[in-house]
């Protein structure tokens, strides 16, 4: 009797430890969910987003304590290197150095520990379709490769490489909409490490403000589109641009409860924010503080304000070639751009 | 509980801009003064964004020059003597009206006075635009304050990384990867 309980027991065990299944892409995703969260690690990550022809890396030091800790400290790029980001279970903050303030928000990671079970159940309902890739080696691990599709257009396929044992994600790639891809690598990672709980605190510095975390959401630029057509006939955007700056992200904000569409242009640290809104707003142009410039006006219907650090004439001719919302049907990845306007 | 307090804080964030302009209804203020009274990181908020809003209201406004007045009566004064009639500007306005007022019948001349003095006022209208303007002074709009204070944070924030950032958490949160947290 004893040894027929002790060959159950291990046979439990057994199962439990069982590596996740190959050939079967929803049960290994299942399982990486059960098991993922009670997993402790540390590594080096790469990130790449590329965008609109441009790529913006992103190195950074990752320390998870299970069930509800996480630590990301950037290396790369200049403008992040330094920055953390801490979750410790009941807020996620980051620090933002060159602004002095820290953006706090709930955790995502209780977040999600809150929505496992529904997620695995939706999981096994089949309302997220899951396709097994294949079996492959990362770092020296095994892992299943498996595809995500979006339940709803306009979202990014996401394909996972999980590792077999633990269940974590050593390498996700996003594709889509349009020409976005997003990639996040492990370059290194160990297992069970020793993290104290100093990790995970952030405490406030003299001088530095803490705020909630920022208002938007990233939205794809054809989503953004989208938006704008069924609110306001379309979405402004500029015919004339100076060299260089690409459209590299979209979002999704409000404003006194009404929406406000932005779309970010970059230039190598060149930032130009396009604002457009149905908001009550005056035409004006003002300099903020030094290298950050502001010119608002009308364009039909809406209201559009753009923000950067070109010298208000230029930002004056930028927001004099935007089209009406009506005459714009389409939105352009990369406008076209003017030498003069530079 | 966490949760609730949390709540709490991104209805009052998004409603600080109404919540300073003085644009709430009464329940709605008292909800928010209540959660601000409980809540430090909040109150940090408000006063980020009082900060804001009071470098917006130090900024320069678009103003008219102290003898503006003067030099338009001496435009207009100039234009009317040209024209064969009593300098003067204001004053010269208002006697022509009243002489026009006054007439029952109105000799040709005295009908062509209001006439006159309209064209006078549009030629010294437009000799004054047609001279070269220097660089307006930043004018800001004090309805919209609020707003633009809002979107320079935003702009600061998608600077600082936010959007780069926000890929690389949500690639480290397991449940996100499905999405679904994206469809909210």
């Amino acid at each position: 009797m004893i040894r027929a309980r002790l060959v159950a027991s291990a046979a439990l065990c057994l199962l439990a430890t069982a590596p996740l299944s190959a050939q079967d892409g929803r049960e290994a995703l299942i399982r990486s969910l059960e098991r993922e969260p009670a997993v402790s690690f540390e590594g080096i990550q790469r990130t790449e987003v590329t965008s609109g022809g441009k790529t913006r890396r992103a190195a950074q030091i990752v320390k998870r304590r299970a069930p509800d800790k996480l630590r990301i400290e950037y290396l790369e790029p200049a403008r992040l290197k330094g920055e953390l980001v801490i979750d410790d279970g009941q807020h996620l903050r980051r620090s933002i150095s060159s602004l002095k303030v820290i953006e706090e928000g709930p955790s995502r990671l209780q977040r999600a520990q809150q929505r496992q079970s529904s997620r695995i159940r939706a999981l096994r309902a089949g309302k997220t379709p899951v396709s097994f890739v294949r079996d492959d080696t990362l770092l020296g691990r095994r892992v299943t490769v498996v595809s995500i599709l979006p339940a709803r257009p306009n979202r990014p396929v996401r394909t996972l490489w999980l590792d077999q044992l633990t269940g974590v994600a050593l390498r996700v790639e996003e594709k889509g909409p349009g020409d976005r891809t997003s990639v996040t690598t492990f370059e290194r990672i160990s297992f069970n490490p020793v993290l104290g709980d100093a990790e995970f605190q952030l405490p406030v510095p003299a001088g530095v403000t803490v705020v909630p975390e920022q208002l938007g959401r990233p939205i794809s630029p054809q989503r953004a589109e989208a938006i704008a057509r069924r609110l306001w006939g379309g979405l402004p955007t500029p015919t004339l641009l100076p060299p260089g700056y690409v459209l590299t992200s979209a979002h999704q904000l409000s404003f006194h409860q009404r929406p406000v569409i932005a779309l970010r242009y970059t230039r190598g640290r060149d930032d130009l924010s396009l604002f457009v809104s149905t908001a009550a707003g005056e035409p004006f142009s003002a300099p903020m503080r030094p290298r950050l410039n502001v010119v608002q006006r009308p364009v039909g219907g809406v209201l559009v304000t753009l923000v950067g650090s070109l010298p208000p004439p230029q930002l004056e001719r930028i927001a004099a070639s935007l089209q009406h919302p009506a005459e714009s049907t389409r939105l352009q990845s990369s406008p076209a751009t003017h030498s003069h306007a530079r | 509980m966490w949760k609730r307090i949390d709540r709490a804080c991104g209805r009052t964030a998004r409603l600080l801009g109404e919540y300073l302009d003085g644009t709430l209804r009464r329940p709605q203020r008292r909800v928010i003064e209540a959660h601000l009274d409980r809540c430090a990181a909040c109150r940090r908020e408000l006063e980020a964004h009082r900060r804001t809003l009071a470098l917006l209201a130090d900024l320069p406004r678009r103003e008219l020059s102290g003898d503006f007045d003067a030099a338009l009566s001496t435009r207009l004064a100039g234009v009317q003597g040209r024209s064969g009639e009593t300098a003067g500007s204001r004053v010269w306005f208002s006697t022509a009206a009243d002489r026009y007022l006054r007439a029952p019948w109105p000799s040709p001349p005295r009908r062509l006075a209001p006439a006159g003095a309209l064209a006078a006022a549009a030629l010294a209208l437009v000799a004054w635009r047609m001279q070269p303007v220097p660089p307006s002074p930043p004018i800001h709009p004090p309805a919209s304050s609020a707003y633009v204070a809002t979107l320079v944070r935003e702009h600061q924030m998608l600077a600082a990384g936010s959007d780069l950032n926000a890929t690389v958490v949500s690639h480290n949160v397991g449940g996100d990867l499905l999405g679904d947290a994206e469809e909210e």
